[in-house]
């Protein structure tokens, strides 16, 4: 008679939270609760104490969260009481004790705990968990990111389990992102004020950005990244490729080379097509020391790289390209790592996850409210419009740029902008990495990567106002190529495809040649060290280490919104951003590096690529031997936007200072085919 | 083997001009590199119906030959050897070297220096690599213009001296 009882109470559906503020992921889930539960009530249950420490959310006052709640609420026309209940409540104010009182003041009703899938698995770690197991039922709605089912299960198994119910239906999250879309796309500068939709807003979409909007939607927050260009347009689409194993740093940045060596297997296992794990062999020549050897085996050992010394014909068996004269070689765990791909495979990864990419964004401002940061005044370069966003946590990711971004919310960072030139050689002359053995130096790494070959690097600091204008110079090439051929000598005869320079975006520690700075991970919270709370940059690291860089960066994000839920990228592997050929034999646009028609729509279509040079980041259609003189005017009859123009000068800037040998034929042929005919010569 | 004259390359230069020789009655050589795979862009259609025209009048066409050597006396060129026939000697009078720019060979940019492959003419040309191209690729660009220096009859120079019975034609020919 007692469960009939029981059964028949109406059930109240309870969604806990500060709700600072209030946004259309909280409005999509009380609708949700309203129309397709069984629930005879829904209540709002504003927890009175901001979850921000010194109130790092939008609205400081409780009762501010309160009234902006109401106000959605009536706005939108549901049927949910907003409760302040939890107000006059004595402290600590537990979960729990809520729910008892409630239960206590209203007797005829079913409570009935509302949760986001991924919290639940911190359910277990709550006050009093197991009693509020017992004797509540609990809701979990889906979050992106988060697959709660298993848990889920695992909590229904325990005997004393009231029920745990997940909802599965898709249109929870459908109806939310909709919705979102709608309100981002109907974004007016003129529009007024609204709840933000966003926990995090991270700017930049280099390898550091997208890492760190990957890392914060799988932890089920709401991302938003915004970048002025194209994904990879910084250092992270302009470096070697490198995968280091850390031996490069050992000797003189131990922590480095334990990080690289740590993340370099993460690599291996998360994005195996990303990666080629060819090895590499540190050689010492005749100028070099082979105590300096010595000391590099003792150090790699001590950061646990593995590192095998050869004997120097073992090594030219190994890898018959290398310097014949050499004296001593060592086999290490590098390898060779498309930028790339990685790059869009994170950012594929985080739109799966709920993440908003917005490439061609600029950032104007930073919104502020005090000191406090709260969002992010952005100009849409493609959409022509102004764009605002907000959100209680902003990221900056903006390389070489972050010291510019700071300066918006009066954070001052230095940066040591410094220049780094390359070579891409026509084919792949090397198997394995080549590195000297000896202190860093210019020209002293050679990368096999795909089918060709890259050797660097130099370095050159430069001034902040010199970053675009970024060119590799023919003084550079001369140098790279005069000490790269004593690492491989048949380079002096091979076909080099063109130069690229990236700029490293050194954070300045004391004043000293660009190898000495520490290449070490910087997080600031601007809160801590500059008082202006809603800032956090990540900078400094290199491509190898972004996956912790990004793991840190989160931690401190979600440490901020009082989100608890652990890092996962360590383990999670990468989706693929890229159509293979073989699995569909179409009609090839690109020979030099295999790339089909189908891939290209794949580009088109799913990775937002709209001209040329779009199209050659997500696919490396132009990048190969040929340089894009075949492929170019195939491709851009697909594209909605070419810019042939903007893709042959990007080409040409990479040939211009190797313009001799067959590269001086190729710029002929490219004169004819792109220069003179006048259908070609957009205005 | 003797001739009335002897054109080096077999393009869109070299063999117009063949061809109005050999009308007007001089017997005519012409050495051709050709169709190896690298030449893979030229207009081998219509190189073709040309050479059939100059060979109905009596031309020899070596096609997928190249000169290797020219033999000089007294500022006069008297004969060239190829690749393919080794010692003999292809004597003439008169001599046209229509070997092309960059793309074809006529001209060849190593490291340091612009050079005429065939007889190692002298080249007119600005500068170290550094120099012969523009990073704008729509602005003027001076390796297009690089070339074999010739005097006001189209005599190139070897050595600062003009070869008085060759003529430089088409693109191989500077335009500094």
């Amino acid at each position: 008679m007692r469960s009939v009882i029981h059964r028949d109470k109406p059930k109240v559906a309870l969604l806990f939270g500060s709700f600072n503020p209030i946004h259309e992921g909280h409005l999509a889930i009380l609708r949700y609760l309203c129309e397709h539960t069984d629930a005879a009530q829904v209540r709002l249950v504003v927890s009175p104490q901001s979850p921000f420490k010194q109130g790092q959310g939008l609205l400081d006052n409780a009762r501010d969260r309160l009234e902006a709640a109401r106000e959605a609420i009536a706005r939108e026309k549901l049927p949910v009481e907003v409760t302040d209940v939890e107000f006059a409540l004595p402290e600590p104010r537990y979960t729990i004790n809520t729910l008892h009182h409630l239960r206590q003041t209203e007797p005829d009703k079913d409570f009935v705990l509302v949760m986001g899938g991924d919290n639940i698995a911190s359910l277990e770690r709550w006050h009093k968990a197991d009693e509020i197991l017992r004797d509540f039922e609990i809701w979990v709605y889906p979050r992106p990111g988060t697959d709660a089912q298993p848990i889920v299960d695992r909590l229904n198994a325990r005997r004393a389990t009231k029920g745990v119910k997940l909802f599965t239906e898709a249109t929870l999250y459908d109806i939310s992102s909709t919705q979102i879309r709608e309100k981002m796309a109907s974004g007016r500068p003129d529009a007024p004020a609204r709840p933000s939709v966003y926990d995090v807003i991270v700017i930049g979409g280099g390898i550091t950005g997208v890492g760190v909007a990957r890392d914060c939607s799988l932890r089920g927050l709401k991302v938003a990244l915004v970048e002025r260009d194209d994904l990879t347009n910084g250092a992270s689409g302009r470096n070697h490729g490198l995968l280091h194993s850390g031996a490069r740093y050992a000797v003189n940045d131990a922590e480095s080379a334990k990080e690289c060596i740590k993340e370099n297997l993460i690599l291996k296992k998360i994005a195996p097509h990303c990666v080629d794990p060819c090895d590499g062999l540190f050689i010492t020549l005749p100028e070099d020391s082979l105590d300096y050897q010595k000391q590099f085996l003792k150090a790699c050992r001590k950061a646990g790289i593995h590192a095998e010394a050869l004997d120097p014909k073992e090594a030219i068996a190994l890898e018959p390209a290398v310097n014949p004269k050499l004296i001593g070689a060592v086999r290490v765990p590098d390898g060779s790592v498309d930028p790339f791909r990685l790059v869009f495979a994170n950012a594929l990864d985080a739109q799966k996850h709920g993440a908003d990419i917005l490439s061609y964004h600029e950032v104007r401002g930073l919104r502020m409210d005090g000191r406090r940061v709260v969002g992010v005044d952005l100009y849409d370069i493609r959409g022509r419009q102004e764009k605002h966003l907000e959100a209680p946590i902003i990221v900056n990711a903006a390389g070489t740029w972050s010291g510019q971004v700071a300066a918006k919310a009066g954070a001052h960072i230095t940066m040591y902008p410094d220049k780094g030139t390359l070579l891409v050689f026509g084919h792949r002359v090397n198997q394995m990495a080549l590195n000297r053995c000896r202190p860093s130096s210019d020209a002293d790494i050679l990368v096999p990567g795909e089918s060709v070959t890259i050797l660097g690097t130099t370095s050159q600091r430069l001034e902040p106002s010199e970053i675009a204008g970024a060119r590799p110079t023919p003084e550079e090439v001369d140098l790279l190529l005069s000490e790269g051929a004593k690492l491989a000598p048949q380079l002096m005869q091979t076909r080099i495809l063109r130069a690229y320079c990236g700029v490293r975006p050194l954070v300045a520690t004391d004043g000293s040649d660009g190898r000495s700075i520490s290449r070490g991970i910087v997080l600031f919270d601007h809160e801590e060290r500059d008082g202006i709370p809603g800032l956090v940059t990540i900078a400094g690291g290199k491509m190898m280490t972004y996956r912790l860089m990004a793991e840190m960066t989160t931690d401190l994000v979600c440490r901020k919104l009082h989100w608890d839920v652990p890092c996962t990228t360590a383990e999670t592997p990468l989706p693929e951003a890229i159509v293979r050929n073989d699995r569909f034999g179409g009609k090839l646009v690109c020979e030099c590096e295999n790339v089909t028609e189908e891939e290209i729509r794949y580009a088109i279509d799913n990775l937002g690529a709209r001209n040329l040079v779009d199209l050659r980041r997500r696919t490396r259609v132009g990048m190969g031997t040929c340089q894009g003189q075949l492929c170019a005017l195939r491709a851009a009859k697909m594209l909605p936007d070419p810019d042939l123009r903007g893709f042959v000068n990007e080409r040409w800037k990479g040939v211009y200072p190797v313009a001799w040998g067959e590269a001086m034929r190729e710029a002929q042929l490219a004169q004819w085919i792109y220069k003179n005919p006048q259908y070609l010569q957009e205005p | 083997m003797k001739f009335d004259a002897i054109i080096i390359g077999g393009g869109h230069s070299g063999l117009p001009r063949a061809t109005e020789l050999q009308r007007s009655g001089r017997r005519c050589l012409v050495v051709c590199a050709g169709e190896s795979p690298r030449r893979f862009v030229e207009p081998v259609w219509s190189q073709k119906e040309a050479r059939r025209a100059f060979e109905a009048l009596g031309g020899t066409f070596l096609m997928g030959d190249s000169v290797v050597r020219g033999l000089f006396t007294d500022h006069r060129l008297m004969a060239v050897q190829t690749a393919n026939h080794g010692r003999t000697r292809f004597e003439a009078p008169l001599f046209y070297l229509a070997t092309g720019s960059f793309f074809s060979g006529g001209l060849v940019a190593t490291h340091d220096a612009i050079l005429e492959p065939v007889f190692g003419l002298d080249v007119d040309y600005v500068g170290g690599h550094a120099d012969w191209v523009s990073p704008d690729f729509y602005a003027d660009q001076p390796f297009m213009r690089f070339g074999v220096r010739v005097d006001e009859a189209g005599h190139p120079f070897l050595n600062g001296q003009p070869i008085e019975n060759l003529y430089a034609i088409g693109s191989v020919v500077s335009r500094l």
